[in-house]
């Protein structure tokens, strides 16, 4: 290979390559820049055949100029993660049309690489790394190409060298993966912020939930650790509370407060004293989420959540949340009690907010709650009696019918009746509140369909829910569903419908039907994922030290060590034995075993050669001794000789199968 | 490979290679020379080549995406990448060893002249071995081709001092397989090449002493003087005769290859005496020993060496001549390797 000229073939992978790694990202970047970059490429592609000349100096400088417009009109910001990407596949596609030198071609299989890499940036699937993976593989044997003298059929050759590389690093990457430490970010980075928001969102009015309840796509999957789960009808995956009203929308507190330390702290006892006690049978989780990205901030866990990861904020109404938005999938452990009371009471301050109503409107409700206040007295006897009149009179429907904007609560309690989750906590919050008992609205999800394998809960934004807290002066904050009381069956049961629903979104309702085994199929696509993102993606600091010391009982720096050696001994072997193997049957002349053979049949037949016999000797020696091998011991010296000392030494597989034949027949 | 004088320099003045050479110069001593070289551990050394190190700076740099992104695939990607250059010393590795190197003798060369040596490469049977270039040390470098499990190739070198050369360190390198490490390996090869003094026309004056013992022995006393010679007749044209006799006339004639016989050439002897030569500098008095050594073998002189304690028998033929001249390179030649003079 001289300096300055590249070859077809080589040229050829690292178009391929190139092309894939850039083709990856026609999702993720506009369409200008692909159009732009494929525009160089294709013409690198008729300059290989002369059809076309390369770029003269001034016009390169005006392609730079216009990709330079290209990208900076077709993304904005121009510095985002985008943006670099985009910078970065103009580069390597201008790169691409002028490069000529083994210089360049080096470079650009570099920049293929990272293009490729950029991949993972946005797309972290299963799917993507695979491809990432190819396209890696493609390059490299560009590399290698580049540095081996071109044969015949080093085409494959190349590529199945490469590939053999790549065998033998993946199990020592693989180590590299679970052992090296991983260390937080070094410095800020613009991140993909193109997120949509999904799921709950800060406030709640009437019909939230119900665009909600059509988007059958995954919100989060929980893990628990251990046996011990609790049943479907007490999965409250809750995000936070929303306490302010103004007639019409529930929402949050605008500075919500944290935790107090004091409570943190006996929380945190509480947790001391039930993991030693290690009782099964009481309500105590833990469990991993793996929450999609939803563009918002807060976290989902079960009541009283508590965070042991120091990273995140826990709110006074025991809501959690990240300090940044959740803008890829995020995984955190919680563990819950569901029997934890914080009765702590109530200042006054808080009093005030929990039972505020705006204005005068809604009469009729307010007169309601007068009643059922002088009726029942105590707040737990006021929720049964609004449970029971919701489940005598009211129907569960996600099709209400509008409500007006005027009284929507009168409306909903006195004259239309139906409703789904959001109408009746709202109503409930609202008349709670009338009653003078202090009330709030809790939003997240309810309940979840068990994995194929029933290792994990899969929860999707249709089960978006909201329900209501009130407040007992004994037992603190307590949770009332009225959905539960209205359609007990969206809450028990739920997820038959909910998978029909899912596969109906998909769009191939009918095959899914037909064939049992194809859901099965989807619902293990789904699992596989889920594992994906557990023990891959999520990978962390705390996943690593759990997984050392069930791996190697520890983490000193000694046994991760061995691992390390270990490992490099396991692709060492195979090579090793391979390589030898290969070795043995290159080298050993064929009629030299043969007579190895031979000699081992005779043996058995209890003719041993001498040291100073040679082979034609020994076999007639032995043709007078045996007198029926007699003819065959000699048509074997005859040949042997004629191929040892002969004078045409050609030894062809026919001959060697005959000389086989005839030791076989030895008897 | 990349034959790319401008990256070997690079890697030849590389710190690796600097310092690998200092260890390699304590290997290379009298004893170390063999005629056999088998590649193994114990002379190939493996060192990331400039296009390696740029290949660690981009998995640097992909570690650094990953771990600011938090982004677990990118990080896994970083250490396969890790991983492929670990492996590829293995690979490196084994595609150089085994490979067996070996040279026989060359040929006497005039000074000046290029040196031909011809280095056999032997195939290890399980190892195809690929992209490997070799040369001297310190100069350009050639791509290996194989043609079958041997291959000779002829390297040549250009001598510069009469005496007994020895070629510098056969250096054998490759980038396999992906151009990330660099395998190398130099070879002192035992193989001793004799120089000749570079022929050249000079003066002999013969001393008064001698000029009686030279005329009474009637010698020829310059190499030209053929003319003088008796003509005795024709005798047929045999190769190897010197074509300065070739009776071109009687050839015009006949179409046939004569020789004009003259007498005496044969039976005279002529004394290439060190004392005979005016010269002061021992180099040039050498070198024109050299030149009518070469002149009178020419001819089919008969002829004697005489050098202050060298003093060779008159004689004629190949093999004579390749005395003379071989004690010409070794007159007083002062190797501080002490190596051992193979006179043909």
């Amino acid at each position: 290979m001289t300096d300055n000229t590249l070859s077809k073939k080589q040229l050829s992978w690292l178009s391929a390559g190139m092309f894939l790694s850039i083709a990856a990202l026609w999702l993720q970047l506009p369409w200008q820049i692909l159009i732009c970059s494929s525009f160089f490429i294709a013409w690198r592609g008729l300059l290989i055949q002369k059809k076309l000349t390369k770029p003269g100096k001034m016009l390169n400088f005006c392609l730079l100029i216009v990709s330079g417009l290209i990208l900076a009109t077709s993304i904005s910001p121009v510095i985002s993660l985008q943006g670099c990407v985009g910078f970065l596949v103009l580069m390597a596609s201008l790169k691409i049309l002028e490069s000529e030198s083994t210089r360049d071609y080096l470079l650009l299989v570099f920049l293929g690489c990272l293009i490729s890499a950029c991949l993972l940036l946005f797309s972290r699937s299963i799917l993507s790394f695979s491809y990432c993976l190819l396209t890696m593989l493609i390059l490299h044997v560009a590399l290698l190409q580049s540095f081996t003298a071109p044969a015949k059929g080093s085409r494959k050759r190349a590529l199945k060298t490469t590939s053999i590389i790549f065998l033998q690093a993946l199990p020592i990457a693989l180590t590299l993966f679970v052992v090296l430490p991983r260390i937080g970010s070094l410095w800020t980075v613009p991140l993909n912020s193109n997120v949509a928001k999904t799921g709950i969102s800060e406030s709640l009015t009437a019909g939230d939930m119900g665009r909600l309840s059509q988007d059958f796509s995954v919100a989060m999957r929980v893990t628990f650790s251990g046996e011990n789960r609790p049943e479907k009808s007490a999965m409250y995956w809750r995000a936070m509370s929303l306490a302010n009203f103004d007639g019409r929308t529930w929402s949050r507190d605008k500075q919500p407060i944290k935790l107090s330390q004091s409570a943190l702290a006996s929380l945190r006892k509480n947790q001391q004293t039930v993991t030693s006690a290690a009782a099964l049978n009481t309500q105590q989780y833990r469990y991993q989420v793996m929450l999609e990205a939803s563009g918002r901030s807060w976290l989902y866990g079960l009541n009283t959540a508590m965070s042991n990861g120091a990273k995140l904020y826990q709110w006074q109404d025991y809501s959690i949340s990240k300090p940044e938005k959740v803008l890829q999938r995020y995984q955190y452990q919680l563990w819950s009690d569901l029997n934890y009371i914080d009765n702590t009471p109530l200042s006054e301050q808080q009093w005030r907010v929990f039972t505020a109503l705006v204005g005068e409107d809604n009469s009729k409700s307010r007169a309601f709650a007068r009643q059922l206040k002088g009726q029942y007295g105590s707040a737990e006897k006021i929720v049964s009696a609004l449970a029971l009149r919701f489940n005598t009179d009211f129907i569960y429907t996600l099709a209400p019918g509008k409500s007006p904007p005027v009284n929507p609560i009168d409306d909903f309690l006195f004259t239309n009746k139906r409703g789904y989750c959001e109408h009746f906590a709202s109503a409930s919050a609202f008349v709670l509140r009338a009653a003078g008992i202090p009330a709030r609205i809790a939003t997240g999800y309810q309940g979840g369909q068990w994995s194929a394998d029933n290792k994990y809960l899969i929860v999707t934004q249709a089960q978006a829910h909201a329900w209501v807290e009130y407040w007992s002066s004994n037992k603190g904050w307590q949770r009332f569903d009225p959905t539960a009381s209205v359609a007990p069956q969206r809450i028990e049961q739920g997820s038959v419908e909910v998978l029909d629903r899912f596969n109906e979104s998909l769009g191939f309702t009918g095959v899914l039907r037909a064939n049992s085994w194809l859901r099965h199929l989807q619902l293990n696509w789904d699992g596989l994922n889920y594992q994906w993102h557990r023990w891959v993606l999520g990978y962390n600091t705390q996943i690593q030290l759990e997984v050392l010391k069930q791996l190697l009982g520890g983490f000193d720096s000694w046994r991760i060590g061995l691992l390390m050696l270990g490992v490099m001994f396991m692709v060492a072997v195979p090579a090793a034995v391979i390589g030898f193997w290969s070795s043995n049957n290159a080298s050993a002349d064929p009629l030299l075993t043969l007579i190895t053979k031979l000699e081992k049949k005779l043996f058995k037949l209890h003719f041993v050669r001498d040291k100073s016999e040679t082979i034609k000797v020994f076999l007639r020696r032995t043709a007078q001794l045996s007198a029926n091998n007699k003819q065959s011991l000699m048509a074997i010296s005859q040949r042997l000789e004629k191929h040892l000392y002969g004078q045409t030494r050609h030894f062809s597989v026919a001959d060697k199968k005959h000389l086989e034949q005839l030791i076989r027949g030895l008897k | 490979m990349l034959a790319n004088k401008k990256r070997s320099s690079v890697n030849q003045s590389g710190v690796g290679y600097w310092f690998v050479n200092i260890y390699q110069r304590a290997l290379y001593k009298r004893r170390h020379l063999k005629k056999q070289h088998q590649l193994a551990q114990r002379n190939l050394f493996i060192f990331p080549s400039l296009l390696g190190l740029f290949y660690l700076l981009f998995i640097l740099l992909l570690w650094l995406l990953g771990t600011n992104y938090q982004n677990n695939l990118i990080l896994a990607l970083s250490y396969l990448l890790l991983s492929i250059m670990l492996i590829s010393i293995f690979h490196c590795y084994f595609n150089m060893s085994g490979l067996k190197i070996s040279v026989d003798s060359a040929a006497p060369v005039f000074c000046g002249d290029l040196a031909l040596i011809p280095v056999r490469f032997m195939a290890s049977e399980e190892h195809k071995h690929q992209g490997l270039s070799f040369g001297w040390y310190k100069s350009s470098m050639q791509t290996l081709a194989w043609d079958g499990q041997k291959t000779i190739h002829t390297l040549n070198i250009a001598t510069q001092q009469r005496g007994v050369f020895q070629p510098p360190r056969l250096v054998l390198k490759s980038y396999y397989p992906l151009g990330l490490l660099r395998c190398w390996c130099l070879l002192p090869l035992d193989v001793q090449v004799l120089v000749y003094p570079l022929p050249e026309l000079g003066e002999r004056h013969l001393s008064a002493v001698d000029k009686s013992e030279e005329q009474s022995r009637n010698d020829l006393v310059t190499v030209s003087g053929n003319d003088e010679d008796e003509y005795q007749g024709l005798r047929l044209h045999r190769s190897g005769d010197s074509v300065n006799k070739i009776a071109w006339k009687q050839y015009a004639r006949t179409g046939t290859l004569y020789n004009k016989d003259y007498s005496g050439n044969q039976q005279q002897s002529t004394c290439l005496d060190w004392r005979h030569y005016s010269v002061s500098s021992t180099e040039k008095k050498l070198q024109h020993i050299c030149f009518d050594a070469l002149q009178l073998s020419q001819q089919q002189c008969v002829y004697s060496l005489k050098l202050p304690g060298v003093s060779i028998e008159p004689g004629a033929g190949e093999v004579h001549l390749q005395q003379v001249l071989g004690a010409l390179a070794m007159f007083e030649f002062e190797s501080h390797q002490s190596v051992e003079v193979p006179i043909s």
